[in-house]
């Protein structure tokens, strides 16, 4: 069970949240001109990293806000939660 | 909710026909009957909620905390998002709470709405409340973390709940939605039965 820190909670087990998948990643400014292969990019591919991976959190049973948190994939450490809009915090 | 006798007479709590319901000794559960319980939600950009607490008469409290004003109470929920749980209005009978029109009127960009129908309101205190909670909760309720004015909107025994610290016997108040209510009074007494039997007035244990 992962303790995941909600910026606004504090500390809650993993079971109160809903995983959205990798964050920071900017919907296409102007969709119209985007090509096939790259809205497919936009839709469907994501980085899968051995290490550090920055991942979006919803606080479901709690404030029910989104935000992100840096994860360590291997060691399931969190090194940083911020909210969202804001850029990722250089901690790894 | 308006305090319509015939209509108050007929709402049940949660632990109406319950067969023990605990002692002050050790820990005991309550039905709170009777709350109006409002939701409120206000922009978060907005600067200051100044025009909905002077509505409300009393300041909102910031994250993972309540305020309070006598029997008014405010739970926090999330960022520009509270619970208000009132005593029933008394007054000519209407649909929602005079206190609702009061927020809309307050002219703050936000939403109240009535939700007193769709949750039950328990009273957990005595000196094993936290015991009881821990059982089937997973936050640190040691008071000093989790002291009087704290609250959370979490799971307890998988139901979702908020609850807030509200006295140091110490008491709990806890909503839950209506159709988890019996459920959650069924699985409070069933934590509570070990230490029903420290209470040094039962005979037995
Ligand atoms: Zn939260």
């Amino acid at each position: 069970m992962l303790r995941i820190p909600c910026p606004w909670c504090g500390p809650r087990d993993e079971t109160e949240f809903c995983y959205g998948g990798q964050a920071h990643v900017p919907y296409p400014a102007d969709p119209s001109t985007v090509d096939d292969a790259d809205w497919a990019g936009y839709l469907f591919f994501r980085d899968n990293p051995k290490g550090w991976f920055a991942e979006r959190w919803m606080h479901r049973a709690g404030c029910q806000r989104w935000f992100n948190v840096v994860r360590h994939t291997v060691t399931y450490e969190i090194s940083a939660s911020y909210p969202p809009g804001t850029s990722r915090p250089d901690v790894a | 909710m308006t305090a319509d006798p015939g209509l108050l007479a007929v709402r049940r709590g949660p632990l109406t026909g319950a067969l023990a319901a605990g002692s002050a000794q050790t820990v005991a559960v309550r039905d709170v009957p009777g709350r109006t319980l409002v939701e409120l939600r206000v922009a978060t950009n907005q600067d200051g909620s100044g025009a909905v607490e002077s509505a409300l008469g009393f300041d909102l409290p910031a994250a993972g905390h309540t305020s309070r004003d006598g029997q008014q109470l405010a739970v926090w929920l999330g960022p520009g998002w509270w619970l208000l749980d009132a005593p029933a209005a008394t007054g000519p009978r209407t649909l929602e709470a005079p206190l609702v029109h009061r927020l809309r009127d307050s002219g703050g960009e936000l939403s109240a709405v009535e939700v007193s129908a769709g949750f039950a309101v328990l009273e957990l205190s005595g000196p094993r409340a936290p015991a009881v909670l821990a059982h089937g909760c997973s936050i640190d309720l040691h008071p000093r973390v989790f002291g009087r004015g704290r609250s959370a909107r979490t799971m307890l025994a998988k139901a979702q709940v908020v609850f807030a610290l509200t006295d140091d016997a110490p008491t709990y108040r806890i909503w839950v939605r209506s159709s988890f209510a019996r459920y959650l009074v069924a699985w409070l007494l069933d934590a509570a039965t070990e230490y029903l039997c420290e209470d040094p007035t039962r005979s037995s244990g």
